[in-house]
């Protein structure tokens, strides 16, 4: 009987044994796989690496662009569980209309954004409203969920906004730098897989879970753009114009620094920005420049030796007349020695000098000043503007072109050429960025000094500065421009623009300008002044320059530049 | 010879039972490494939210740093907080008047600190 027993027992236990191995085997063997990824799925949970864009900085290391991380709001339709207070609620702290905020959720959807990026206090705000509580890391309620993204955050607004760019509420780069340098602002992101137990706590990665990309210190001066700025917002406010453009360079590395325009934009709302307020002017708007082109014919006449300074020539007639267009000065003089006729502006002077000068070789002093040609300057957008080939000329060509006429060019192109006479006679290569480098300091990049193109002899830009000091002297057209204490060489700009209507030069549409260098002897900034369509003054003497005046006064100032005039003026001097 | 047989399957008692305990401890011991390895691993995410979150607190206030700190602010409250003779003694920017600038020179001899002012061509 026990032996029979014990036969039984004996039986049920290797059954027994053999059924757990059957089991067993299924599970490891059989199921393994499906167990296995359903194991995964509950225990691994992957995150994506916070991506940041690098920083931008000005010259001095001050932040203008910058990140934070902020909390966008979402929601899982299907699961919205929501009364018409918390809507109300919800759209008014988010600032929506609650219609709006009711659209949002659509059964067919499950993942809607309501709103993104949202300031800490917002964030807040609305987590109070929803009744959500903080759970293992996450936040989720009745359908709704914070999700981190990286928001971009420009702290001094619109200053240097059209330098700078703008980037979307993606982080996608649509302006300026963010765009131009987008590939070392940004850097690829990507996944980390964490560990967790069954209660959701999850184990260190043992990475770093940011990235960010190389940051950028520009050639742009805080100071010297808050300044220009400033002086720009005065002047549109008192001349009306309709648009302007201030670019501050260094005349012999052709470091940017400082560029604005206007209209302009603030880079933290660049949403509510129209086409008109993010072109950056400086460099994709072409004009004509009127007299501030006679650079090109005064420096060819002197390089060319067909001129002196004090070679004479008769315009009492105040008028020249060049195939069948005849060209009148702004103000009647008599006979004008080559220095006047630029220190006086007369087009009839200059086109003398001009028509001597040939079309050849005025087209080839133009192209040696590179209009025509894009500066290279590393921004997007940059237009070439135009000077067309001598065979193309027409009658009227040569009576215009030696003016500023017939040609168009950037306000960056000018400038760049009164830099050659700045800095001895060599064509700079404008540029806004100095460096890129590591988040942690260690310099990728920095500008590559390239050689400079002699464009004339360094003696005939020594006496063009001459001449170029006599304009803002009593006699000259921009006396205004004049800084206390330090000599300016500089040359006014008075352009006609074209009539829509009638195709010809309007007579109340004008284009003014002023554009010159200073301290005139060692020259620490090279600036234009642009204003288009002024009311109520169209000189560019008048009107541009009181800009650049008030401007390189504060500038000056601002860089610790001396004035010439200490012994002169008695000023104190400490030593030690 | 009598004694140190004796000794010898006295050692030989004590091995088995030895290498089990060894065995069992050495067991204990890679469970509570492993543990302990485990815990580590939770407190370094807790440390690393933590830094995560310190980080993203930086960032916040770094950005304020430098809006409060922008040239455009700092011009602003130069003009509020200054009275109205002050304001028109020095002008209408608050960088430094360049008619009242002093320029600072260094000598090239080395000497004594001079304490005074000099003025040039005193008339």
């Amino acid at each position: 009987m026990n032996r029979k027993r014990a036969i039984i027992l004996n039986t049920a236990i290797i059954f027994g044994f053999f059924a757990i191995f059957l089991r067993l085997s299924s599970l490891m063997v059989v199921d393994h796989k499906a167990l296995s990824d359903r194991a995964k799925l509950q225990q691994i949970k992957a995150e994506n690496i916070q991506v940041m864009r690098g920083n931008i900085y000005d010259r001095r290391g001050r932040e203008f662009a910058v990140n934070l991380e902020l909390e966008s709001l979402y929601c899982d339709s299907r699961e919205v569980d929501i009364d018409r207070d918390k809507v109300r609620r919800l759209s008014a702290v988010l600032g929506m209309e609650p219609k709006a905020m009711q659209a949002k959720f659509d059964p067919d959807k499950r993942f809607t954004w309501i709103d993104r990026k949202l300031s800490p206090q917002k964030a807040e705000e609305v987590k109070t409203i929803l009744g959500m509580k903080e759970k293992s890391g996450t936040v989720a309620a009745d359908g709704f969920g914070f999700i981190p993204e990286a928001k971009r955050f420009y702290p001094k607004g619109m200053l240097a906004s059209h330098v700078i760019g703008a980037v979307g509420l993606d982080n996608q780069a649509l302006e300026g730098v963010e765009l131009k340098y987008n590939k070392y602002l940004k850097i690829a992101g990507g996944k980390v897989y964490f560990e967790r137990d069954a209660s959701g706590r999850m184990l260190s990665p043992g990475i770093d879970m940011q990235a960010r990309g190389s940051d950028i210190v520009l050639t742009i001066d805080e100071g010297l753009q808050y300044i220009v700025e400033k002086e720009l917002d005065k002047a549109m406010a008192k001349w009306r114009a309709v648009a302007a453009s201030v670019i501050m360079m260094d005349p012999f590395t052709g470091e940017i620094l400082a560029l604005a325009n206007r209209p302009s934009y603030d880079l933290n709302d660049i949403i509510r920005a129209g086409k008109n307020e993010v072109r950056d002017r400086a460099i994709t708007d072409i004009y004509e420049p009127g007299s501030t082109f006679k650079i090109v014919i005064g420096t060819a006449a002197l390089e060319e030796k067909i001129f002196t300074p004090g070679s004479t020539f008769d315009v009492s007639r105040g008028s020249i007349e060049v195939g069948r267009k005849v060209v009148h000065d702004a103000h009647r003089h008599g006979v004008l020695a080559f220095r006047e006729v630029i220190q006086k502006s007369s087009n009839v002077g200059s086109i003398m000098i001009g028509m001597r000068l040939g079309k050849e070789k005025i087209y080839e002093y133009a192209k040696r000043y590179e209009f025509g040609d894009p500066t290279g300057i590393d921004l997007p957008g940059e237009v070439s503007g135009w000077i067309r080939k001598p065979e193309k000329w027409s009658a009227t060509s040569i009576g215009a072109i030696p003016i500023g006429q017939e040609v168009a060019v950037t306000p960056l192109q000018v400038l760049r050429a009164y830099s050659v006479v700045a800095n001895g006679g060599y064509l700079v290569r404008p540029h806004v960025v100095s460096e890129i480098r590591t988040h942690g300091g260690h310099v990728l990049m920095s500008f590559d000094k390239a050689a400079n193109k002699r464009v004339i002899s360094a003696k005939t830009a020594g006496i063009f500065k001459q001449i170029l000091e006599t304009v803002v002297e009593e006699g000259g057209t921009a006396t205004e421009a004049a800084v206390d204490g330090n000599k300016v060489a500089g040359k006014t700009g008075t352009a006609q623009l074209i009539d829509r209507v009638t195709k010809r030069y309007s007579k109340s549409r004008y284009v003014s300008s002023f554009v010159g260098f200073v301290p005139a002897d060692n020259p620490k900034i090279a600036m234009i002044v642009v204003l288009y369509e002024p009311k109520g003054a169209i000189y560019g003497g008048v009107v541009a320059g009181p800009v650049f005046r008030s401007v390189a006064d504060q500038a000056l100032s601002y860089l610790n530049v001396p004035r010439d005039d200490v012994s002169e003026k008695n000023l104190l001097l400490v030593s030690k | 010879m009598i004694g140190s047989k004796t000794d010898a399957n006295m050692l030989s008692l004590l091995y088995k039972p030895l290498c089990a305990v060894i065995l069992l401890l050495g067991l204990f011991g890679l469970i509570w490494l492993r543990s302990s390895v485990v815990a580590i691993a939770y407190d370094l995410r807790n440390l690393e939210e933590y830094k995560m979150g310190s980080l993203n607190d930086r960032n916040i206030l770094l950005a304020e740093r430098a809006k409060l700190m922008s040239i455009e602010k700092i011009d602003a409250s130069f003009r509020g907080s200054m009275q109205e003779n002050a304001r028109l003694a020095a002008g209408e920017n608050m960088f430094s008047n360049r008619v009242r600038v002093i320029h600072i020179k260094k000598n090239r001899l080395p000497g004594p600190y001079r304490a005074s002012l000099t003025v040039k061509n005193k008339e």
